[in-house]
């Protein structure tokens, strides 16, 4: 079985329309891959910049798979959550990124982008937050149902991803 | 493979087969911009998984509290030396190193805690560069804001290597208020011959793709 490491971050998000932003994230592989160390999701700080434009997240990222095949290579979920005044959360992005396949330290962005619901109901979001979010975040973000979607473009993540692979070369894949 | 020669005619043993590989960092915290602040020191320290072994080098490092060019200035210029040496079997728990930021502040209170970031140390050999955000826990409220200005007590962490864990980041509420610049120069052994390969060095620009702070 060949293996793979991911060691890296998920630096921050920027260009959002709010600045005090936190991410939950996921990483999903297929079923030939098998995860032996590492978390495959969490949630990250919650950061308000004084200075610049990113929102810091520097939240660690460290995984080890086994694999079989080529199929289902890894790929990471994120959703952008806001914390206003009032200490509400609310939706403002979704994210989706594939792991790159050579070894290396890649700096990957993944745009965001939110779900528009009706007239009315981005009005009741303009003045009392909230706004619609995906019933089945899983299922849109691996790129089934999305026809039915109108989606507004948010801001961006920014991730550092290092790959270290194992016994690739072995078994005949070529990067 | 070695053969030895013995009366009864060669004798082959087996080949030395390497079990762990050695990764060895050097750099340097170069300088920090802190437009709200004009003197810090960095403490720095490393995090890593059970299978790494810390052999050689500053595990805790100390540097001298900068000040900004009297001549106006903006960069906090450290020029502090890292140096670490690890023995491991496993790349998982790649070691992570932690700078904390302290100084003193405008009303004379010494040690107020400024800010912790962190950086994963490069897993290709090569030269890099990496700029580390600085952020510090924020005052839960208005009040708390104002006396922990007077007193010099800021809210800090109890433990800054919780940076670099996965979990309960999700209830720290952080402001972000520089950036430190560190550089590294990195080289392993028998990394390769573990079949491990993180060869292609220096980062790749998928789009543009740094963020701009």
């Amino acid at each position: 079985m060949a293996e793979l490491h991911l060691i890296g971050q998920i630096i921050g998000g920027t260009e959002f329309s709010e600045k005090s932003i936190c991410c939950r994230w996921q990483l999903s592989s297929g079923e030939n891959w098998r995860v032996l160390e590492g978390a495959t999701e969490g949630q990250t700080q919650l950061d308000t910049p004084q200075i610049g434009s990113v929102s810091s997240w520097n939240h660690p990222l460290d995984v080890h798979w086994a694999t079989r095949g080529l199929q289902g290579w890894p790929q990471i979920h994120l959703q952008i959550y806001h914390l206003d005044d009032y200490s509400r959360t609310n939706l403002i992005g979704y994210a989706s990124a594939s792991i790159p396949t050579r070894p290396g330290i890649h700096y990957i962005d993944a745009p965001a982008w939110r779900p528009l619901g009706t007239f009315t109901e981005e009005l009741m979001r303009h003045f009392i937050g909230g706004g619609v979010e995906l019933a089945d975040a899983e299922r849109i973000q691996n790129g089934a149902d999305r026809s039915r979607l109108r989606t507004e473009a948010t801001g961006r993540v920014y991730l550092e991803i290092g790959l270290v692979f194992r016994d690739f070369k072995k078994f005949g894949i070529e990067y | 493979m070695t053969s030895v020669a013995t009366s009864n005619g060669p004798v082959t043993s087996t080949p030395l087969i390497a079990t762990s590989f050695y990764y060895s960092v050097q750099g340097q915290i170069r300088h920090g911009e802190f437009p709200l602040n004009s003197q810090l020191y960095v403490k720095t320290c490393y995090h890593h998984g059970a299978d790494w072994i810390f052999c050689h080098g500053i595990e805790e490092g100390l540097s001298q509290l900068a000040i900004q060019k009297s001549s106006g200035g903006r960069e906090l210029v450290w020029n502090f030396p890292l140096q670490s040496s690890w023995k491991s079997t496993n790349p998982h728990g790649w070691p992570r190193m932690i700078v904390s930021l302290y100084g003193p502040d405008e009303l004379g209170n010494d040690d107020v805690a400024y800010g912790y970031g962190s950086t994963v140390l490069p897993i290709c050999a090569g030269h890099y560069t990496r700029t580390l955000a600085i952020y510090r826990p924020q005052s839960q409220s208005l009040l708390h804001k104002w006396t922990s200005w007077f007193t010099g007590r800021r809210p800090e962490l109890i433990d800054p290597k919780t940076i670099a864990l996965n979990e309960g980041r999700d209830v720290l509420r952080m402001e972000t208020l520089g950036y430190v610049t560190v550089e590294f120069h990195t080289t392993f052994k028998d990394f390769q011959s573990l079949g491990y390969d993180s060869s292609i060095s220096g980062p790749e620009k998928v789009s543009s793709t740094l963020p701009i702070f």
